[in-house]
């Protein structure tokens, strides 16, 4: 599992830290970070992640914003995108699956399992 | 205006056609008796025809048998003569009786009865002739002289005239009927004509009304369903406070039937606690006042509480007593919603707290390396965690203030600051926030003195220089300025950050409210800062406001009153107790003179306890405030001084000193009334120094007529607390027979009681001699200066929002001490 390349796009500095330490340091993957929406599209084409992790409350371009312009450049259509949020109501959680993520974190997230979340939403074997 | 002309027209129609009913009947009448007067008249003439045709007969029938006789001689044929004759004779006196009104025929009556006779006399001559010389010579007589016709003339000219007279008579009377007739006609044609015309014009009035009294109770009964639908609570009252009207949601809610509610009087139904302010509200209602947002509580039938808010008006017409209006909206579910909010809010704060602490300190703890070092990541880690935990402190800080704050809890502890030190500390706690973003406080702000909570305008201005921090680019300047204008300090932050789009400028003082949802996170705010500043200005009287382009930075600003109304919290110095501080050390001298000062004292120094003991024998000061570590003679000895001369003896004295009570030895015997550890508490200070002065004003009685009891025993322990003695009075009666029983020196007075106005009270004092007495309404009440009735005397106002009972009982202190010791200090 360990070397996977992952793209983290998440305007909270703190959050991303932590977020960016425990993928590296419990599973050893690869972690790109983006600290805006923009920057997060360009870094996607850039590098080609194996999968993005997207927040939603972004100022500017937030995170569904984001996504339709992943999903609209062809270069980046077929990334598989994982929402991280805190808002965690059903509802919230449904309407951002229907718009064809694969899945949804939500904060506050466990950085000691957070890398088993995300593998299991991907199905990538552990 | 048209109804009236219309029944004036009404009534007009029918008196005229009454009128005219009138006019016929009395033509009718008249008429009648015409025709009467005619027809007797007619049957007169008639009777004296019948009489003349008689009269005719008998003259005849006796020519008859006289010439029967003269023909034959016969005697015996004259046998009925004579008695033909007295008839003849009566009936002629019979003729003349019956003609009495008429002279003319009178006249003719008479010659006819003296023709009659002269005839029947020569009838006689010749019945004698006849007997004596036989028939030839009655025959040559008839042929010489003929027969006397007069008689049959006369009674042809009787008749005539009468005939004429019975024709002209008949005739009379027959135009009479006739033109009575017409009259008639015509009359009861018009009569018929006005009735008419009367009734059409009532039946259309009918119509009319019937039409309109349909629309009125159609718009009533609209309105009723209207009103019962209504879920608010809607009453009307008389102008003796009766119920009126009340409608359903009133009576469901309440538990009354209409007929129940409308013999209740609003004191049945509004809490007892409520009735003075119900009264207060009423009496203005019926002034012509509206209010709105009137909160009271309503008892219903079975007990219950219901708390309203409503909107009331009157309504006056001409000549009618006033109605009062009232429309309330049940608020139990709202305060029961607010109350909840306010407890989740306070609670969640304080259990937030208890684990805070603990993770702030255990992540200090780990901060400090005892427990081992950890790698830079470890490290960027924990700096992570408690910059976050600090972050959730203040959170959870600032939603306590907004709470408290709303809730009215904070009470604002106002004292004569002075702003350009306020300034300065703010910038202190800002600047290394500052310095990381690389941007430069600057400040120009003038040294007044503004009446202020210290600690609040500092949280304030804290607030207000972080947010222009947070907001500048890298090397720009935050500027901080003051202006002095109408009585008001005015503070602006001036920024030149990405500016404020106007929209926002309305609402960026409300609470959360940031340029953009991750403002709060970037930044590290709590969105709550604002919503802060401006509760805590306005609770100062003041106003907060943001002016920008939306580009080129922002400048807020706040403003607050001025330290200028010495009046109330700085008395006047001049006739303030004299205190002397008797301090070494030049500084804290100066402090403690100007909080001394600022507090309405007057002051005079002593560097050392030579010159100490002199000032005191010099001056005879109220208080002295004593340093116990001076050069020259140190405090102990200074006591000894003070407490052996008489001049000084009763000086009361307070000790303020680096050392507590029990760490140095006094002189025996030596009494002092407080000591004081340093550094120095304001409010301790001040507390001590009212208390000293309290101490020399003897058997001095102050009487609290308040009807709170919480805050009449707060006040009155405060009172205690400065060795004031105090009483208290509840209503306006209980004042009256205290101050009847014993004059109190001076006099608390709140205006709201049950029983009346405070100011009732005063009148009393000011009626009596005790016109000098001080007053202080401490009172909850915005009184306009024109509702302060400066006549009453010695009065002075402090409100109950501005000032607590520490400071009422300071100014009560200190104008006690102006009443002992009037000019001669």
């Amino acid at each position: 599992m360990a070397g996977r390349r992952v793209l983290l796009i998440e305007d909270e500095d703190h959050v991303r830290e932590v977020a960016q330490m425990s993928l590296e340091l419990m599973a050893d993957w690869d972690v790109a970070v983006a600290a805006s929406g923009e920057e997060g599209i360009h870094r996607a084409r850039e590098l080609r992640p194996e999968l993005i992790l997207l927040d939603v409350m972004m100022p500017d371009l937030d995170g569904p914003a984001t996504f339709e312009r992943l999903r609209a450049d062809p270069t980046t259509a077929s990334i598989p995108i994982i929402f991280l949020t805190a808002k965690a109501r059903p509802a919230d959680r449904v309407r951002l699956t229907e718009l064809g993520a694969l899945g949804v974190i939500t904060k506050p997230f466990d950085p000691a399992t957070l890398h088993l979340d995300i593998a299991r939403l991907a199905e990538w074997p552990q | 205006m048209k109804r009236r002309t219309l029944s004036q027209f009404i009534i007009g129609g029918a008196v005229a056609g009454q009128l005219v009913m009138l006019a016929i009947g009395f033509a009718s009448l008249q008429s009648i008796n015409l025709l009467n007067y005619a027809s007797q008249q007619a049957e007169h003439s008639y009777r004296i025809l019948n009489y003349l045709e008689r009269i005719t007969a008998d003259l005849y029938a006796g020519q008859v048998v006289q010439r029967g006789y003269l023909l034959t001689g016969d005697s015996s044929s004259l046998r009925d003569f004579d008695s033909q004759l007295a008839r003849l004779r009566a009936n002629v006196a019979a003729l003349k009786n019956l003609v009495g009104g008429d002279s003319l025929q009178v006249r003719r009556s008479e010659q006819l009865g003296s023709e009659l006779e002269l005839r029947i006399e020569e009838m006689r001559r010749r019945n004698e002739l006849r007997q004596r010389e036989g028939a030839a010579a009655v025959a040559v007589e008839l042929r010489l002289r003929g027969i006397r016709t007069q008689v049959y003339e006369i009674i042809q000219q009787m008749r005539a005239a009468e005939e004429a007279a019975l024709a002209d008579r008949v005739g009379t009377a027959r135009d009479h009927s006739v033109a009575t007739r017409r009259f008639i006609q015509s009359g009861s044609a018009i009569g018929l004509l006005v009735v008419g015309i009367a009734l059409l014009i009532v039946l259309r009035e009918i119509r009319n009304r019937t039409r309109a009294h349909m629309q009125v109770r159609e718009r009533e009964e609209r309105l009723n369903d209207v009103m019962d639908n209504a879920t608010e609570l809607i009453n009307s009252l008389d102008s003796n406070g009766r119920y009126v009207y009340v409608n359903r949601a009133w009576r469901e809610r309440l538990g009354y039937t209409e007929s129940e509610a409308l013999k209740l009087h609003y004191h049945d139904v509004i809490a007892p606690e409520f009735h003075a302010q119900a009264d207060e509200v009423f009496r203005r209602l019926m002034a012509g006042e509206r209010l709105r947002e009137f909160e009271t509580v309503f008892v219903s039938r079975s007990g219950a509480r219901v708390p309203v808010c409503g909107n009331l008006s009157a309504r006056r017409d001409e000549n009618q007593p006033a109605i009062t209006r009232g429309i309330y909206r049940d608020v139990t579910e709202e305060m029961a919603a607010e109350r909840l909010k306010d407890e989740f809010l306070s609670v969640i704060s304080h259990e937030l707290r208890t684990p805070l602490t603990s993770i702030r300190g255990a992540l200090g703890l780990l901060a400090t390396g005892k427990l081992g070092t950890l790698n830079p990541r470890g490290e960027r880690l924990l700096s992570i965690a408690a910059e976050d935990t600090e972050r959730l402190v203040r959170m959870v800080n600032d939603l306590l203030d907004v709470e408290r704050l709303e809730a009215g809890r904070v009470t604002l502890q106002k004292t004569a600051v002075d702003l350009a030190e306020l300034v300065a500390r703010a910038i202190d706690i800002v600047q290394i926030h500052a310095d990381r973003a690389g941007v430069r406080l600057e400040a120009d702000v003038e040294p007044v003195v503004v009446m202020a909570d210290g600690d609040r305008i500092l949280q304030t201005l804290t607030n207000l220089l972080d947010n222009a921090v947070k907001f500048s680019p890298a090397d720009s300047v935050v500027r901080v300025h003051s202006t002095v204008q109408n009585g008001k300090a005015r503070v602006s932050v001036i920024d030149r950050g990405r500016g404020i789009p106007t929209e926002m400028l309305e609402k960026i003082f409300d609470r959360f409210q940031q340029l953009d949802a991750s403002d709060s996170r970037q930044k590290g705010g709590t969105g709550l800062g604002l919503a802060i500043s401006r509760m805590i200005v306005e609770q100062h009287g003041g106003t907060i406001r943001v002016e920008s382009d939306g580009k080129n930075g922002s400048t807020f600003s706040f403003s607050l009153p001025l330290a200028t109304t010495p009046r109330v919290e700085t008395g006047t110095t001049s006739d303030g107790p004299l205190i002397l501080v008797a301090e070494d050390d030049a500084n804290a001298a100066d402090v403690i003179g100007e909080i001394v000062q600022a507090h309405g004292f007057r002051v005079i120094y002593a560097a050392d306890g030579v010159k100490a003991v002199e000032q005191a024998r010099t001056h005879n000061p109220a208080v002295v405030l004593l340093d116990l570590m001076m050069p020259r003679m140190n405090g102990a000895e200074v006591l000894h001084e003070l407490r052996n001369d008489p001049r000084t003896r009763e000086i009361p004295i307070v000790i303020a000193s680096g050392l507590s009570q029990g760490e140095i030895e006094l002189p025996g015997g030596v009494e002092f009334v407080e000591w004081l550890r340093k550094p120095l508490v304001e409010s301790a200070l001040t507390s001590a120094l009212d208390r000293a002065v309290a101490n020399r004003l003897g058997a001095l009685s102050v009487l609290v007529v308040e009807d709170d009891p919480s805050l009449a025993e707060v006040l009155c322990s405060w009172l205690g607390n400065a060795g004031i003695r105090a009483r208290h009075a509840s209503t306006t009666q209980e004042a009256l027979d205290k101050t009847k029983a014993e004059a109190p020196d001076l006099v608390v007075l709140d205006l709201l009681l049950p029983d009346g106005n405070g100011f009732e009270v005063a009148r009393h004092l000011a009626a009596t001699d005790h016109k000098s007495t001080p007053i202080i309404v401490y009172s909850a009440l915005e009184l306009q200066s024109c509702q302060r009735d400066e006549r009453l005397g010695n009065i002075e106002f402090m409100h109950k929002a501005d000032h607590n009972p520490e400071q009422v009982t300071h100014r009560i202190a200190l104008l006690l001490h102006r009443l002992v010791n009037g000019g001669k200090q």
